[in-house]
């Protein structure tokens, strides 16, 4: 699932297009993603075999102001990627934090400039988890050493601060969830008790055991009030040293870190699948009030057709017309009103209150406004709209 | 203030062939995919369970659910539909409507999610139609996009406009013109007149970029050359975007291309995708007779033999008299299958002989009191044609008053799906 890959999609396929390319590109482009990354891309025929990477990023911070400019230590890990083609610029670009030159001519042509190309789109990455294991690394040992277990508020997204708390057997990182919407709120509400079951089943013993509680877990004792206020309670991970050894620290901090977009991704995943389903079914039961539209429709062009009957209508004395008349207009109600659904009358027994001749379905759209709508019927409904809202269907919203 | 108005918004262009999508203020999309969703439908066709034995019935549901979520797009698409056949292609959109929109949306979620990797809540959204495009798909897109994606705001704009708009940057500020978008799957020849659609007068043609691969797949075949069937289509598509070009004389290239072979007869090589054994063949008079098929239809069929420049002449015949000489001024070209070689050359050359003959026929009717002004006929061709229609979209949502022009969320809330119906580009007409 490319929201979990380190490497950033689009700043690959940009890399790529660029080092591929033959004659030399101008190249100017900015990318978002996550809502706040930044990166510039810059390539110019002038000035070959460079191009310009700058990132700015939303740092890890513990919720203090800091200073936006990168660590040493952090530089030293950016260094780390691809050292003889990676260059970092002394003087970031205005607005940027990190700038690096890439020097084309020393990618080579091969299957390892997909290796390559990949480690270098990965920057902010790297970055990232640079800055949390250092956060970690300096977690007072005198508090540690005392029993005072206090929890690291971390500020990585502006408005989704998440904790972390380190004893001495494990790691505790604890995400309060907040959701705009109310439906997210129950689908992820949902999602967690699920995860958490299928978390403590025997399939997964080896994964970081997870905890989902709609109050703030006992760790968050004296946490500012602001904090702990959420609607969609709190998700905790234990991290133990298995899970941070050698080659999956570097993919366990970045997990942790993009633990939101990965539920945010979940949730609209989900309403996607909800409102394909629905549809689904709205069209399976609209499917039988057409085809009986269809069958109408063939009755009256049947009845349509008497051309003798007319004549016959003519010749007759006026209190037979009238008669007739009546007659006919029995008929065609009874043509009308009656469609057959398998098993509809039923369904009406129970579910619709009894026609009055006011509420009566005069016509199929009618019908089809009562099935549809139960008993709801001031709610105005277009049987012909296939594509569900639910929302707006919904009695307490309907306008 | 909304946050969302900060950030660059996201644009997607979606074609018959290829999505482009990105973000605006570039000037080149980030992605360039095929339009194609790769679904597991292993479970939708079996019979539903008799037994109402719970477990198993519960397990073959769960079953289901996933292959349904199990699915991917654009190239990976491509690539998993061959090496597996769990999957089945589906293409959602079929000449330029969009016709399957189950797979839209899972489309537009791939897109947004492991593509653009954004969160869909944090950027203003601009989509793209085309100029033929009924109120109702108009209507299901942003209820796709409100309800599904929960998007701060949305603007959906006409193909041919965004075309049109490309242009202006790169030259002046013209927003009357006839845009011929010749797409993968439709061709549209779209008369814009200070920015609002012309939509009577709007002409389609059954060719498109599609026919010609058919058509250069039909020759190679029918000359013999000895290439796998079941990549056939593919090689000829290839062939068709490196080789094809346009000739200003049928008869004289036919003889170019007899004396001096070595000259225009081209290679390919490929390796077959089944033995993996390497074949070459030759590439010859298709080069010029692919696109040939727009000046020349009835080589490809005879259902339809109206010549693009005709059609656009009768299109512009159509359009209100006062706008026409304007709208000679200034035909803008834009999708991929306009990027052959001299492809701007041979349809301006056409064009204006149509004109010519008629201004002719009409001072000769007059007995030559009178003479017309000569009409100008400019057929504009920009580099990024390609993607003409995103570079527009581009432009557009990257100016302030783009989110002023937006549906917004609230809007929607407050008056339902129907925001979405009318056009702002069509308002001069209904």
């Amino acid at each position: 699932m490319a929201c979990f890959e380190r490497a950033s999609p689009a700043l690959r396929e940009i890399l790529f297009k660029i080092h591929r390319a033959e004659r030399p590109l101008e190249i100017d482009h900015h990318v978002h993603e996550f809502g706040s990354v930044h990166y510039h891309v810059q390539s110019s025929a002038s000035d070959q075999p460079y191009a310009y990477l700058s990132i700015s990023t939303p740092l890890l911070s513990r919720g203090l102001p800091m200073s936006s400019e990168l660590p040493e230590h952090t530089l030293e890990m950016v260094r780390g990627i691809c050292p003889d083609v990676v260059e970092i610029v002394e003087t970031p670009r205005e607005g940027y934090q990190l700038t690096l030159k890439i020097n084309l001519a020393r990618i080579p042509h091969s299957k390892a400039s997909t290796k390559m190309i990949t480690d270098i789109s990965s920057v902010q990455a790297v970055i990232l988890s640079s800055q949390l294991k250092e956060i970690l690394r300096n977690v007072d040992s005198y508090e540690v050493s005392r029993g005072l277990y206090k929890p690291i508020k971390l500020v990585y997204h502006p408005r989704e601060p998440f904790f972390v708390i380190k004893q001495p057997a494990k790691i505790t990182a604890v995400f309060p969830m907040r959701f705009k919407e109310k439906e997210d709120v129950i689908i992820a509400t949902a999602f967690f008790q699920e995860l958490m079951d299928v978390g403590s089943s025997g399939a997964c013993t080896k994964a970081p055991h997870c905890i989902w509680s709609p109050i703030p877990p006992p760790e968050l004792r004296g946490e500012p009030i602001q904090d702990l206020s959420t609607n969609c309670g709190f998700v905790s991970f234990d991290i133990t040293s298995r899970h941070v050894e050698g080659k999956k620290l570097e993919k366990t901090v970045w997990n942790l870190l993009n633990f939101y977009a990965f539920v945010k991704y979940h949730v609209k995943s989900t309403r996607g699948f909800i409102q394909r389903r629905m549809r689904m079914r709205l069209e399976r039961l609209v499917q039988p009030l057409q085809t009986a539209e269809l069958e109408e429709d063939q009755l009256v062009k049947k009845k349509a057709k008497g051309c003798r009957r007319v004549r016959k209508w003519i010749s007759a004395s006026k209190l037979k017309i009238l008669k007739r008349k009546d007659n006919f207009t029995n008929k065609i109600k009874r043509i009308r009103s009656r469609i057959k659904i398998h098993g509809f009358g039923r369904f009406r027994r129970r579910w619709l209150p009894k026609f009055s001749p006011v509420t009566r379905p005069k016509t199929v759209d009618a019908l089809a406004r009562m099935l549809e709508c139960g008993s709801y019927p001031n709610i105005t409904f277009k049987p012909r709209d296939r594509h569900p809202t639910i929302l707006y269907r919904l009695p307490n919203i309907s306008r | 203030m909304d946050p969302a108005t900060a950030r660059p918004a996201v644009v997607i262009d979606n074609g018959t062939g290829y999505t482009k999508m990105g973000f605006a203020g570039n000037v080149e999309p980030c992605f360039i995919v095929p339009t194609v969703v790769a679904v597991n439908e292993s479970f939708v066709n079996q019979p539903r369970p008799r037994s109402t034995k719970g477990s198993n019935w519960l397990a073959q549901h769960s079953a289901g659910v996933m292959a349904d979520l199990d699915f991917c797009i654009g190239e990976e698409a491509l690539a998993r539909s061959k090496s597996s056949s769990t999957y089945n292609l589906s293409y959602p959109i079929k000449h330029g409507q969009v016709e399957n929109w189950d797979a839209m949306e899972r489309f537009w979620q791939q897109c947004i999610f492991n593509y653009l990797r954004c969160d869909p809540e944090d950027h203003y959204f601009l989509l793209t139609e085309s100029p033929l495009t009924a109120p109702e798909s108009r209507e299901y897109t942003g209820e796709i996009m409100f309800e599904t994606f929960n998007v701060p705001g949305l603007y959906i704009a006409v193909q041919p406009v965004l075309a049109l708009a490309a242009g202006y940057t790169t030259s002046k500020c013209e927003m009357t013109g006839v845009v011929v978008d010749v797409g993968d799957g439709a061709t549209h020849v779209v008369p814009v007149a200070d920015g609002y659609v012309i939509g009577s007068s709007i002409k389609s043609i059954p060719i498109s970029g599609k026919d010609v691969t058919r058509f250069i797949q039909q020759l190679m075949r029918e000359r013999g050359e000895h290439v796998p069937p079941e990549d056939s289509f593919e090689v000829a598509r290839k062939v068709k975007e490196m080789y094809c070009y346009t000739c200003s004389d049928i008869v004289k290239e036919f003889n170019k291309h007899d004396k001096e072979p070595a000259k225009y007869i081209k290679q390919w090589r490929g390796t077959k995708p089944k033995t993996g054994a390497p074949y070459s063949c030759d590439v010859g008079y298709e080069r010029f007779l692919g696109p040939e098929v727009f000046f020349n239809p009835e080589i490809y069929s005879s259902d339809f033999t109206t010549p693009l420049p005709d059609v656009i002449d009768k299109c512009i015949q159509s359009a209100p008299i006062d706008t026409r000489r304007a709208l000679y001024k200034n035909v803008v070209l834009s999708g991929g299958s306009t990027m052959f070689k001299d492809f701007h050359r041979r349809l301006q050359r056409d064009l204006k002989k149509i004109v010519d003959a008629r201004v002719l026929a009409s001072d000769a009717r007059l007995g030559g009191q009178q003479k017309a002004q000569p009409v100008e006929v400019n057929v504009v061709s920009h580099p990024i044609q390609r993607y003409a229609v995103w570079f527009g979209g581009s432009v557009l949502a990257s100016t302030p008053e783009f989110f002023t022009a937006c549906h917004t969320k609230a809007e929607y809330e407050e008056c339902g799906a129907s925001i979405c119906r009318t056009n702002p580009v069509f308002k001069g007409m209904y």
